[in-house]
């Protein structure tokens, strides 16, 4: 044993000082790379859970109307409404159902930031204040038996003068407790102080869902006006589903549920982006892993060729095969253990910024998880356990004579393999191929980190040619208008003149919003009126047109298994309907699970809730919002489209640094394998030098032989980036609710720039390679060992 | 320039004026060659012979423009070539200096064909011209039925006498032959030493280093280094100083009758005595007249 540790101290003392840290560089890469995509993966989760536990977050969230709220004992479609109280009973009734908090009043509102603390994501009012969806909530105390708010910053509300905040929307907007705001209601602007903000869990967090949730006392409610209707928090029994309860109280409710929410749902929607960054991080994690393990094997390969004599020098003085192949692995391990520590720090340090999951619960302080280390660091030392072992068998194989004597290396012999080289060019510029086809293990090896790197480029590519798309053409997601109008108070006939009448609105189609159940699952239902369709992008099939067609997002198509063509019952407030599935199309609203079907269906008392609208082009949307508010008053909620998908930014930037990370990876062990070739060829290199070619033509040699990797590398590479690139954005955009078929490949431009830079690079590599010896003379060339 | 051409002409081929180098730094330094002077002619086959690290292959690396030296000037044919950058000093190698090398450094991934024409290929001729002339010096090597093998399948002789070829086909003015036999039997290096000396007989001029007196007595002159300096020089019996070139074609068969004889005769004794004997005993074994 003693033996084994002297070795490997020798073999580490015996490395050059640059030589260890260019390999402790490559493998913290490597390790970096394996270690941030477990560091990014599920931390967004892990908190919300935490938070979820701690809130006894609500499975169901119910919005209701109430009669004494609307003074009227009928709904819109001539229901009739219970009141509270029966409401109440009605839900502590439903089987499964622990506890209620509520009745809730609530009142859906603009909260009005002033100028100095506008974010991106409001719009301007005409004095430059910021206005923001809202939803006001009376609890007084949040100390509830269900979904009781966590506080996070300042206090809460004492008074009706104060509002507590969710806070990401405080976080957003730049709001901090004792900031001075206003709520917009029917009696106006009425300026309230924030005492505090908390975290809470009925829906996803502002801005990913359009409404900032706020908590209010009812004293301070009416200061802004009367309640919009009562919402209910319930705690179902462990094991039940949601959905399930959802969907009875849908049923047995009817008209008298304006909305309801699942604790699942939100929980899909709050992790969603996390979910698709997870995917895309885990992906090229997959690459990371492959270069990796090939960036390894090559390393550990190319350092047995070159110790080769030393090796074979111990063998001659009695060290045991075994005992040489054990220290070679505490060598490397001993270097791979220092990579492995180091790219968990850094990746661990650097995961909080990039964790897109954290719009709620917000960006959690870097914390160093053991468990992390372990997985990654002992994948890294796996390979490069795996790398040695094998490695130093072969070396042990070799004849030590041989290798004593200086004989060129079996490959360098001509091995079957190393025929390769006579399908190399004869020119003086292929010499340098000529070498590494006399290796073309070693040669293949090098040329798959590259084939990785481009694979991940092009993966890359497409990646971020399809998010930004996304962006630019909201229709794409399922945001195919432009200006929306909610009709609230206001007759439709009137919202209908003004849009008809207003310059600059190409079309415009109602939207009434239902919940409906299809056996267990609740989902969303949304019939649609109006002189036009709307204008989806439809993945098969149609949109309804007649009676009894529906068209579903993908995800309803997923979640139900339906296909076009199948026919299936909705219960629609207590009404079943038998629809036939025309089409399936693409949105990420509540992950594609909506049902469309037209108003007609729902009969003579369906009124649109809202209206949306395309304008025609060069109309500005700010225009059209603002004389529909004067021509509407104040009854209507208007918004326009602001596209953003969560933290974008931040997927663009850590898919381009992972690339940035592949590509350093493969260009510094294409350097490494090709400094080491140069030196088992450095005498062949000699020879050329002293047949007369200069240190230019060397120099030149060396790029032209990492240009024919580059070239091999590129032909497997590209096509197979683009095979990988669509078979992940088809399972992503699924998931989103998209469907598949949704991304789009890198642009011809791109792909010429991918190959082009990698030809770049190679080359450059290459001949830095060939740098080294090219510039030693040529008779130490000659003597080289 | 080519050896025929420089056997045109009546100036020297090679002009070595106070050469010097050394090797390490400070006080570490050891010096290799001390202020070496040497002129060689065109035609001229000149041995140089010494103990074991004396500068011999230094000397002849230095000529060849494979490394520079301290101080001193090597003309080559007239051309300057100490002051020459690396890349202008690898032109000139092309066509005007052949190497053969102690332990061959043929490459070894190609064939024997391939590694003759890399030289004529480096220098800049055709694929069909240097395929012709490869042939041309393969055959005269006697291994044109080994063309198409790889140098890892040859015996040691065989791959020297690749390198020969190599080294001639160029036709430089200039072949420098660093310890040629040095890795070989007695039957290969004879077989060495006959092809140099035909090569001789076709008017190429020489230098070669070597530690085996018994070949260095097939050259016309023998250039004696110690310690980095030329401690004498002697030519092998039956030569003059004066037409060097024409004594060498006159006499070449019985040369190396004498040769041949001196090699049997002295073998191991002269191994033994390389480097413990004087000048006088080192004569006596060669059978070398003293100036």
């Amino acid at each position: 044993m003693r033996t084994v540790f002297l070795l490997a101290a020798a073999g580490l003392r015996g490395r050059s000082r640059s030589g260890i840290a260019i390999t402790v560089l490559v493998l913290t890469l490597s390790a970096l790379g394996l270690s941030i995509g477990f560091a990014v993966q599920g931390q967004g989760e892990k908190a919300i859970d935490r938070l979820a536990a701690r809130t006894n977050v609500a499975d169901v969230v119910v919005w209701a109307y109430d009669p004494a709220i609307s003074g009227s004992s009928e709904s819109v479609s001539g229901a009739t409404l219970r009141p509270a109280a029966a409401v109440t009973s009605a839900l502590r009734g439903i089987p499964n159902v622990r506890a209620v908090v509520g009745p809730l009043p609530f009142l859906d509102t603009t909260l009005v930031v002033p100028a100095s603390r506008r974010s991106s994501a409001g719009g301007p009012s005409e004095n430059g204040d910021s206005e923001y969806h809202s939803q006001a909530t009376v609890l007084a105390s949040p100390d509830v038996a269900v979904n009781h708010p966590a506080l996070v910053a300042g206090r809460w509300l004492d008074g009706p003068g104060e509002i507590v905040l969710e806070r990401s929307a405080a976080a957003d907007l730049g709001l901090r407790p004792g900031d001075q705001l206003a709520l917009r209601g029917p009696h106006g602007d009425v300026s309230f102080a924030l005492a505090g903000t908390a975290n809470e869990l009925t829906d996803c967090g502002f801005p990913q869902c359009d409404q900032a949730r706020l908590w209010i006392s009812g004293a301070g409610l009416a200061r802004v006006g009367p309640a919009d209707g009562i919402t209910y928090w319930l705690k179902d029994a462990p094991g039940v589903s949601a959905e399930g309860v959802a969907s009875t109280i849908v049923a047995r409710l009817g008209q008298q549920v304006r909305g309801a929410n699942t604790w699942p749902d939100t929980r899909g929607d709050l992790t969603r982006v996390e979910q698709v960054f997870g995917t895309i991080v885990s992906a090229f994690s997959t690459f990371l892993l492959v270069a990796v393990g090939v960036i390894v094997a090559g390393a550990m390969t190319s350092r047995m060729v070159a110790r080769r004599r030393e090796m074979a020098l111990f063998g001659a003085l009695g060290v045991r095969p075994a005992q040489l192949t054990a220290a070679l692995l505490i060598e490397h391990l001993a270097l791979g253990v220092v990579a492995a520590v180091l790219g968990w720090v850094i990746a661990e340090t650097v995961a909080p910024n990039v964790d897109i999951g954290a719009t709620v619960t917000g960006r959690p302080a870097p914390h160093w998880a053991p468990h992390d280390l372990l997985v990654s660091g002992g994948a890294l030392l796996l390979l490069l356990g795996l790398a040695t072992v094998a490695g130093a068998v072969r070396a042990g194989r070799a004849s030590v004579v041989d290798a004593l004597r200086d004989a060129p290396a079996a490959g360098r012999r001509g091995g079957r393999l190393a025929r390769l080289t006579s399908l190399v060019p004869g020119r003086l510029a292929f010499l340098g191929v000529g070498r590494l086809a006399a290796r073309p293990v070693g040669g293949a090896l090098t040329a798959l980190t590259v084939v990785v790197a481009v694979t991940g480029a092009v993966v890359s590519g497409g990646w971020n040619v399809t998010v930004a798309d996304a962006l630019t053409s909201p229709a794409a997601t399922g945001d195919p208008w432009q200006v929306m109008v909610g009709r609230g108070s206001v007759a439709p006939a009137t919202v209908e003149t003004a849009l008809n009448e207003t310059p600059g609105i190409a079309g415009w189609w109602s939207e009434t919003e239902r919940r409906g159940s299809d056996e267990d699952q609740t989902i969303h239902v949304r019939a649609l009126g109006g002189p036009r369709l709307p204008g989806y992008v439809v993945g098969a099939g149609q949109l309804p047109d007649a009676s009894g067609e529906a068209a579903v997002g993908y995800g309803l198509l997923d979640k139900l298994g339906l296909r076009v063509g199948d026919t299936t019952t909705v219960n629609i407030s207590g009404v079943d309907h038998r629809v036939r599935i025309v089409g399936w199309y693409r949105t990420t609203e509540d992950s594609g699970q909506i049902l469309l079907m037209p108003r007609s269906d729902l009969g003579a008392g369906a009124v649109p809730d809202q209206y949306r609208m395309t304008l025609t082009p060069g109309t500005s949307k700010d225009t059209v919002k603002a004389a529909l508010a004067h021509r509407l008053g104040d009854g209507v909620e208007l918004s326009t489209q602001s596209s953003s998908i969560s933290g974008q930014g931040i997927i663009q930037g850590v898919t381009m640094m992972i690339i940035l990370v592949l590509a350093l990876v493969a260009l510094t062990n294409m350097l490494l394998s090709l400094v080491a070739s140069n030196r088992e060829n450095a005498r062949d290199i000699g020879v050329t030098g002293a047949l007369g070619a200069t240190p230019h033509q060397i120099v030149g040699q060396g790029a032209v032989s990492a240009l024919a990797l580059a070239v091999l590398a590129l032909i497997v590479g590209v096509p197979l980036g683009l095979l990988v690139f669509r078979i992940q954005v088809d399972a992503v955009t699924s998931g989103l609710g998209l469907g598949p078929g949704f991304g789009l490949l890198p642009p011809v431009p791109v792909l010429i720039g991918i190959v082009l830079g990698t030809l770049t690079l190679a080359g450059a590599t290459g001949a830095l390679a060939a740098r080294g010896l090219a510039r030693c003379p040529v008779g130490d060339l000659l003597r080289w060992e | 320039m080519n050896a025929t051409d420089s056997a045109t002409k009546t100036g020297p081929i090679l002009t070595i004026t106070d050469l010097e180098r050394s090797y390490g730094r400070g006080d570490r330094a050891r010096p290799a060659l001390r202020g070496v002077s040497l002129t060689v002619r065109p035609g001229e086959w000149v041995a140089v012979v010494g103990p074991s690290g004396c500068g011999k292959s230094t000397l002849l690396h230095l000529v060849g423009g494979l490394d520079t030296p301290d101080a001193g000037s090597i003309r080559i044919g007239g051309d300057e070539v100490t002051t020459l950058s690396a890349g202008r000093r690898a032109l000139l190698r092309r066509r005007t200096v052949g190497f053969v090398f102690q332990n061959y450094n043929l490459v070894p991934h190609l064939n024997v064909a391939a590694n003759v024409e890399l030289g004529l290929r480096v220098a800049g001729v055709g694929r069909r011209a240097a395929k012709e002339r490869a042939a041309e010096v393969l055959a005269a090597v006697d291994l044109t039925d080994l063309a198409h093998a790889l140098p890892a399948t040859l015996s040691g002789g065989q791959q020297q006498r690749v390198a020969i070829a190599r080294a001639v086909a160029t036709r430089p003015a200039l072949v420098l032959a660093d310890e040629p036999t040095g890795a070989l039997d007695t039957t290969a290096s004879r077989r060495v030493v006959e092809l140099l000396r035909e090569e001789h007989r076709r008017g190429q001029t020489l230098i070669m280093v070597t530690h085996d007196y018994a070949v260095a007595a097939a050259a016309d002159r023998v250039i004696f280094l110690r310690d980095g300096r030329i401690i004498d020089e002697r030519r092998p019996a039956g030569h003059s100083l004066a037409g060097a070139h024409e004594a060498s074609t006159d006499a070449a068969d019985t040369r190396a009758t004498g040769t041949d004889a001196a090699a049997d005769d002295l073998g191991d004794e002269a191994a033994g005595a390389r480097s413990a004997r004087g000048d006088n005993d080192l004569n006596d074994l060669l059978g070398l007249g003293s100036w």
